[in-house]
């Protein structure tokens, strides 16, 4: 991961919105998987799609099942140093 | 790795054949919203498909496909010497479906001819096989290559039901001495084997009280990161087998998976958009057949001017995945035409 493509978590939230075609203010760390309708499988593919494309993060499929919150994607950046903040 | 050059043989032509019957996602879908349905398309790119009502099988489209090519390139039937099949939707068990193509063609007993158990990837495959072939004496090969994948999706399944069309095709591939050489690069998978099968019909499994057995399944994530893992190498490597760049590559001719991951693909690689022809959104993804049909329906849009090289791209049920780079001249024949109902002569027990 080179720094220059780290974001910050305000960054990041702002992507997952626009991923998931939300307004800003639903996308937060504690909100669940469940109460985000663009959270499907179409939703998924445009957040693998992405993070390979910016970070060039290849998601584990079988974690990406079990994730819950948000706070779980903002993880995968963390565990990559793709978040400058994090 | 699986890494092949074969010199001295040509394509003298490419026929491709679809279903004339048109499933268009927006308007004819039902059993999904509206607005899940527009997501759908937007993403797969899958404005409209080819699709078969059942009765028109990939021995139909391939067989309509082969006779257009011979009659177009005058070839007598006594002159091929190889018949291949690549497909997953044959019409028996047994016999190989390319038996009964062999049968309708009338051509001679002198040719071989056997099915090749391949999807997606099939194209580059085959016509490895095929030139393999034409190398070792077998002067001229028809390759069919034929899928309808519609037939076998569930209609309550969203992920695959309003991507895949049906189509066949016939390559018909001759020995020319002095070619330039052609360059394969063939890999498999079997890990991944249960991304996309169909778990119920075959011996493991012939019968099933579940109906949805009988159907597709697909694992769209797993296939996601199968792609993006293999696929960039896969061309960079093929590329370095031939000494070539990017620029030297007129096409790339990518099996229509979908659009999303076509140009997911092409960005990663850095491949212009008019090197990387789209034909999804008229046909769905046709499985192997598609890279044909791209060729027929896309690269060949408008006749060729001049000799164009095409690296020919299959990826995924198997998980299976090749690249072939291959020439195609200006003279080779082209055509494409679709067919309204089965033209294979049917199968009629005795009492």
């Amino acid at each position: 991961m080179s720094i220059e493509t780290a974001i910050s978590t305000e960054d990041a939230l702002s992507m997952l919105a626009e991923i998931f075609e939300e307004p800003r203010e639903n996308i937060a760390p504690d909100i669940k998987r469940e109460d985000i309708e663009g959270w499907d499988s179409l939703g998924e593919l445009s957040i693998m799609a992405e993070f390979d494309e910016r970070f060039g993060i290849t998601i584990d499929t079988e974690a990406l099942d079990n994730f819950a919150i948000v706070d779980d994607l903002l993880q995968v950046l963390k565990d990559n140093q793709a978040l400058s903040d994090g | 790795m699986s890494q092949s050059v074969i010199d001295g043989c040509r394509i003298a032509g490419i026929a491709t054949a679809t279903p004339s019957h048109v499933f268009n996602n927006t308007r004819d879908a039902t059993g999904f919203e509206k607005a899940e349905i527009r997501k759908i398309v937007a993403m797969a790119g899958v404005k409209q498909r080819h699709v078969s009502d059942g009765s028109i099988c990939s021995s139909d489209l391939c067989l309509a496909a082969a006779g257009d090519l011979l009659e177009k390139l005058q070839w007598p039937r006594d002159s091929i010497d190889g018949l291949i099949l690549v497909t997953q939707t044959p019409d028996y068990f047994l016999p190989s479906t390319s038996c009964l193509i062999h049968r309708d063609l009338k051509l001679a007993p002198h040719c071989a001819s056997f099915d090749i158990g391949l999807g997606c990837s099939g194209y580059p495959y085959g016509l490895w096989m095929a030139a393999m072939m034409a190398n070792n004496g077998l002067k001229r090969v028809l390759l069919l290559h034929g899928e309808t994948p519609s037939v076998f999706t569930s209609p309550q399944d969203r992920a695959t039901y309003l991507l895949f069309g049906d189509a066949g095709s016939a390559t018909a591939i001759e020995q020319q001495p002095g070619a330039a050489p052609w360059y394969f690069n063939l890999q498999t998978d079997g890990s991944g084997f249960d991304d996309l099968i169909i778990p119920a019909g075959g011996f493991r499994q012939r019968f099933s009280d579940d109906r949805r057995q009988y159907y597709l399944h697909m694992n769209g994530t797993d296939l996601f990161n199968f792609t993006i893992k293999r696929v960039p190498p896969l061309i960079a490597d093929t590329l370095s087998m031939a000494g070539l760049a990017v620029d030297d590559v007129d096409h790339f001719v990518f099996h229509q998976s979908n659009q999303f991951m076509m140009k997911h693909l092409a960005k990663k690689c850095k491949l212009p958009a008019e090197k990387t022809p789209l034909i999804i959104g008229e046909f769905g993804n046709s499985g192997g057949p598609s890279v044909p049909l791209t060729i027929t329906r896309g690269v060949c849009a408008e006749p060729l001017s001049q000799r164009r090289k095409m690296m020919l791209l299959g990826y995924g049920v198997g998980l299976s995945w090749g690249a072939g780079l291959v020439d195609l001249d200006p003279d080779a024949a082209i055509c494409h035409r679709e067919l309204e109902g089965p033209c294979l002569t049917p199968y009629e027990p005795e009492e």
